[in-house]
């Protein structure tokens, strides 16, 4: 599955960094560094995909 | 979807900062250490006072700066933006909208910015560029689109 990551700047300078495709704890080391060029992080969230994956992991 | 993250902009990186002003039609000047604004404060900004304290910023300093970027062509009355680097590594940005800063307003406030008192619109192109500019190093296709003054950048490998 390709990774994508969607990058929206409004007209504000608010950003707001996506990642799909990358299921699992791993998707946060994808966008760390982007992150990190970009400043400082006020909000993250997992999805749906990656609360699945945890899910998994803590029953087996 | 996998993960979700807002972030503020902070600004760390000259090069992207000098590429953010040339497709803004500005320029950036390294090491003049003065920006043109209206060179006094008249007692209508004690919030703003406040907030260059924060920063570390001596507000008998307001016009000395780092860098300077200025608007390509301008007028000698137009206005600058003082660059400064503050404590923590990170720069910030100082201007004067008096006026529309006489043409410096109109190259860096966002569209939606009705009283033209922001640099929205300069901030926008900047992120836009630290943005693509670390994807493409990371390996991903970088697309651009612009939709309702909303940039996005769309990154797949």
């Amino acid at each position: 599955m390709a990774e994508n990551i969607t990058v929206e700047i409004d007209d504000g300078g608010a950003v707001q960094v996506k990642v799909e495709g990358c299921p699992g704890p791993s998707c946060k080391a994808l966008t760390r560094d982007l992150e990190k060029d970009l400043g400082k992080v006020t909000a993250d969230r997992a999805t749906a995909e990656i609360s699945q994956q945890a899910k998994r992991v803590q029953k087996q | 979807m996998s993960h979700i993250a807002t972030v503020d902009v902070q600004i760390k990186d000259l090069s992207s900062l000098q590429k953010a002003c040339e497709k803004l039609g500005l320029e950036l000047v390294k090491g003049q250490t003065n920006f043109k604004w209206y060179g006094r404060f008249v007692g209508d900004s004690v919030q703003f006072v406040e907030s260059l304290r924060a920063k570390g910023i001596n507000v008998n300093d307001y016009g000395k700066c780092d860098h300077v970027i200025r608007v390509k062509d301008a007028s000698r009355h137009t206005y600058e933006i003082g660059v400064v680097k503050l404590a923590d590594g990170t720069y910030t940005l100082l201007w004067d909208y008096f006026q529309g800063g006489f043409g410096l307003m109109d190259k860096v406030a966002a569209d939606s910015d009705k009283a033209k008192e922001g640099v929205g619109k300069l901030v926008q192109r900047y992120a836009t560029e630290v943005a693509a500019k670390r994807l493409k190093q990371q390996g991903y296709r970088v697309t651009e689109t612009v939709v309702d003054g909303k940039i996005k950048l769309k990154a797949t490998r």
